[in-house]
């Protein structure tokens, strides 16, 4: 081995670290570039959402794998009650009797035919518009539990439809709901089903006639400072977003005070070109009032729950066209059906004959979900599970309130329109 | 010297691999014998909802009262007749310090003790509301979880304290499901996430499902997978948190979320009825079997029965052998059977009693006793082998 002079090693040490401390340099300078790069690359990652979503519950789809679907689960005797939530007193007793007039007609049609092994349908009403918190909960426990009923069918109330599915997954019994409540149904829970348009829905429909048919820019929004008028103003709020349009001006009403004095202070500011109200019946009734009589001469929106019989108002039917020409002063709503169907007008026209008034839409969505229970009786037995797998089974069913498919979530796959009010 | 330090970086690096192989390929301990509580020998008939563990009795809430165990046996079963608040039990907790069982129905909350129920309704208490749906103990406080919104009850006092969306962070009332830390009391809210109470400093802490869309997991591990969630415990030995979903099972260790969903895990389904955690063990009970994950090996173990897809149709069907399908961190699965099965797919609760567990199911309960060492050496080289 050659033997080098301490000399020759200091200058071959001082090469070596200079060239070390270059490459160290030059490592150093790539490391700060990369994690640059790295660092820009997470960022604008993070701040644009990806195109697919990790997981989505529509692609997943709602299975039920419990039991319960054995003979020896049926439930016992000739009788097998349906139960029926429906608003008995207060400001939407008058919904609430049409609900329960739909639901008695459903019956009555559904029996025409003796159904097998001699059973007979009854219907066991609870009153939805009591406090849901204490007595409500209670009168689902009663249907439940005592009365037994094969499956439940809740009016337009979010909490109700909350209430009953709550207790239905654990016990196992199927909710028929006619509440536009979206949450019910994002959950994955296989229990529950939904006749009308969801809230979703609804907003997108108003939004696309506010934003894109009409092109205003103006709007305010009226919720209620409660749960469906929370939900109400989220699903509006995110279509206008979608639509790429300004976000509405939003007034919240107290439900316990209910006062126009807030909507009126600030459309005195700027008048809107249209209002959409998410509101209760009778608060939407308040509000309308308030607005006539100011004089306010502008397309007002309502969601299917203001638009029901408290509101004072009357439902025709009125196609796209007729709605593109409204172009002033007008009051709309969603139903679930455009078209005249025999079935559909054959109901309204016994509705009407017997209460004097045309029915709302929640009364010919009441109407077909008793009827699908019905049938699922017919059909499958009496079973709580065997009637869940036959109603979520049910695709293209001519309805009276449209065409009836559940998609996997429980939601009714069918169009919704624009009706005309008045 | 360069040449030892190598040397030494190598061998440490490939002892690593070496463990860390070894540790996947290991077969967790399993549960391979399972004694059944059903109709057979007089358990009430339908769903299991709860089960707790009482040093040798075993308390379970069903679709027709309260069931006593002890020693193997269907000692009573207790029903409204008794006494209960309501039929349908949805939860039990065990004092270990009064020896008092706090039962939660579909009725109201009651005590049993001395032989006595003592119900509390929302009628005749600060209950928030009737519908009970968890039951957890905190030293002198008893928590429940109602439709209403939770209720706190000072056994010491009997004063009572009720949280709900008028008083707290919540974005609803409805109450799911309650865990209890040393520190902390974990609530699981129906639309409202996952809330945590600061015992000592009473302050709130939520965390909700951060994409804001109820239908949709933007990213897997950016929070909570969903907003409704179902049930919650707290694991003292990791000081983590799980809360159980209707779409997936989320954990939080502090600092970073842990999402498992069936598409990219062991999970028997993203449907979860009820979560609960002891030492690196997570157990989900969800509708298409009871799945367990080893969190430090990331390793999953579902068991249900062989013949489950038939016990959910029309037609009777005998139970059979059961199914336990091993799933690696890799995604590699692999399937056993054991003589005996759990009583059905769908699970709805499950409790510990030292090394084994029981396991509260749509079709009765199920006492799941471990696999002897022995035959837990004989699966790991079987495993090896394999």
């Amino acid at each position: 081995m050659d033997q080098a002079s301490p000399g020759c090693l200091t200058a071959l040490f001082e090469v070596h670290m200079r060239e070390s401390f270059d490459s160290l340099r030059k490592c150093l300078g790539c490391t700060i570039a990369t994690a640059l790069f790295v660092g820009a690359t997470l960022l604008l990652a993070q701040q644009s959402p990806p195109k697919v979503p990790y997981a989505s519950i529509a692609s997943s789809g709602v299975t039920y794998a419990g039991p319960g679907r054995e003979a020896a689960f049926n439930l016992a005797g000739p009788t097998i009650r349906i139960g029926l939530l429906a608003p008995m007193h207060g400001p939407q007793q008058a919904d609430g009797e049409a609900i329960v007039q739909a639901a008695k007609m459903a019956l009555a049609d559904a029996q025409r035919e003796p159904l097998p092994g001699g059973l007979h349908l009854s219907l066991d009403i609870a009153d939805e518009s009591v406090p849901p918190w204490g007595i409500l909960d209670d009168e689902i426990i009663h249907l439940v539990i005592q009365q037994k009923v094969v499956a439940i069918v809740t009016g337009a109330d979010g909490v109700a439809a909350h209430l009953s599915e709550q207790i239905g997954n654990k016990i196992g019994v199927p909710t028929l709901t006619l509440s536009s409540d979206p949450t019910t149904t994002q959950i994955n829970l296989p229990w529950i089903f939904r006749l009308g348009p969801s809230d979703t829905q609804q907003a997108r429909l108003i939004a696309r006639d506010i934003y894109r048919t009409r092109g205003f820019q103006h709007v305010v929004l009226v919720t209620e400072r409660d749960h469906d008028g929370r939900i109400g103003e989220q699903e509006f709020v995110q279509a206008a977003r979608e639509l790429g349009a300004p976000a509405p001006a939003s007034v919240m009403i107290n439900p316990l005070q209910p006062d126009a004095g807030s909507l009126l202070k600030l459309i005195k500011k700027q008048p809107p070109q249209a209002f959409v109200f998410w509101t209760e019946a009778d608060i939407g009734r308040k509000l309308l009032e308030a607005l006539h009589s100011v004089g306010i001469h502008a397309p007002i929106y309502l969601s299917q729950e203001t638009a029901q019989k408290g509101s004072g108002l009357e439902f025709h039917r009125l196609n796209t066209a007729g709605i593109k020409d409204a172009s002033g002063v007008g009051i709309y709503t969603v139903a679930s059906a455009l078209d005249a169907t025999p079935s559909r007008e054959s109901f309204a026209r016994r509705f009407q004959a017997a209460t004097g008034a045309r029915p709302s839409p929640v009364a010919f969505e009441a109407y077909d979900a008793v009827w699908l229970v019905a049938q699922a009786v017919r059909d499958a037995g009496p079973n709580r599970a065997r009637v869940r797998d036959h109603v979520s089974a049910t695709r293209n069913f001519a309805g009276v309130s449209g065409t009836i498919s559940f998609d996997s979530q429980g939601d009714n796959r069918a169009e919704a329109c624009l009706v005309h009010l008045q | 010297m360069k040449r030892l330090l190598c040397a030494s970086f190598l061998l440490t690096a490939g002892l690593l691999v070496v463990a860390i192989g070894v540790a996947e390929a290991q077969t967790p301990p399993l549960y391979t014998k399972w004694v059944n509580y059903t109709t057979a020998n007089g358990f009430p008939e339908g769903e299991v909802f709860s089960v707790a563990v009482d040093g040798n009795r075993i308390w379970a809430g069903t679709t027709h009262g309260l069931v006593l165990i002890e020693d193997g046996r269907v000692r009573r079963v207790f029903t409204t007749a008794d006494g209960l608040p309501g039929q349908a039990v949805m939860a039990i907790a065990v004092d270990h310090q009064t020896g008092d069982v706090w039962v939660g129905t579909f009725g109201g909350l009651s005590r049993y003790s001395g032989g006595q129920f003592k119900n509390y309704t929302n009628l005749t208490s600060g209950l928030a509301n009737d519908l009970v749906y968890a039951v957890a103990i905190q030293g002198k406080y008893v928590w429940a979880a109602t439709a209403g919104g939770f209720s706190r009850l000072n056994t010491d006092t009997g004063n009572w304290t009720i949280f709900n969306n008028q008083n707290s962070p919540f974005l609803e009332p409805w109450g799911y499901g309650v865990a209890v830390g040393p520190k902390k009391v974990y609530l699981a809210l129906w639309g409202g996430g996952v809330v945590v109470y600061d015992i000592e400093h009473h302050y709130w802490r939520p965390y909700t499902d951060p994409d804001g869309s109820m239908e949709i997991v933007l990213y897997r591990n950016e929070g909570l997978i969903h907003i409704i969630v179902s049930s919650i415990a707290y694991n003292p030995a990791t000081k983590m948190f799980w809360a159980g979903t209707y779409f997936g099972l989320s954990g939080y260790d502090g600092r970073n979320w842990h999402n498992y969903l069936t598409k990219d895990s062991g999970l028997a389904s993203n449907f979860i009825n009820a979560v609960q955690t002891r030492g690196n063990e997570v157990w989900a009970c969800t509708q298409k079997g009871l799945s367990e994950l080893d969190f430090k090996t990331n390793t999953w173990v579902t068991y249900r029965p062989a013949n489950w897809r038939a016990l959910d149709t029309a037609r009777p069907v005998k139970l059979g052998r059961g199914e336990i399908i091993i799933t690696r961190p890799d995604g590699s699965k692999r399937t056993i059977e054991s003589p005996t099965s759990i009583v059905h797919n769908y699970i709805l609760n499950m409790a510990f009693q030292g090394k084994d567990i029981w396991v509260a199911t749509a079709g009765g309960l199920s006492h799941g006793i471990r696999q002897s060492d022995k035959e837990e050496k004989n699966n790991e080289s079987a495993s090896n082998r394999h």
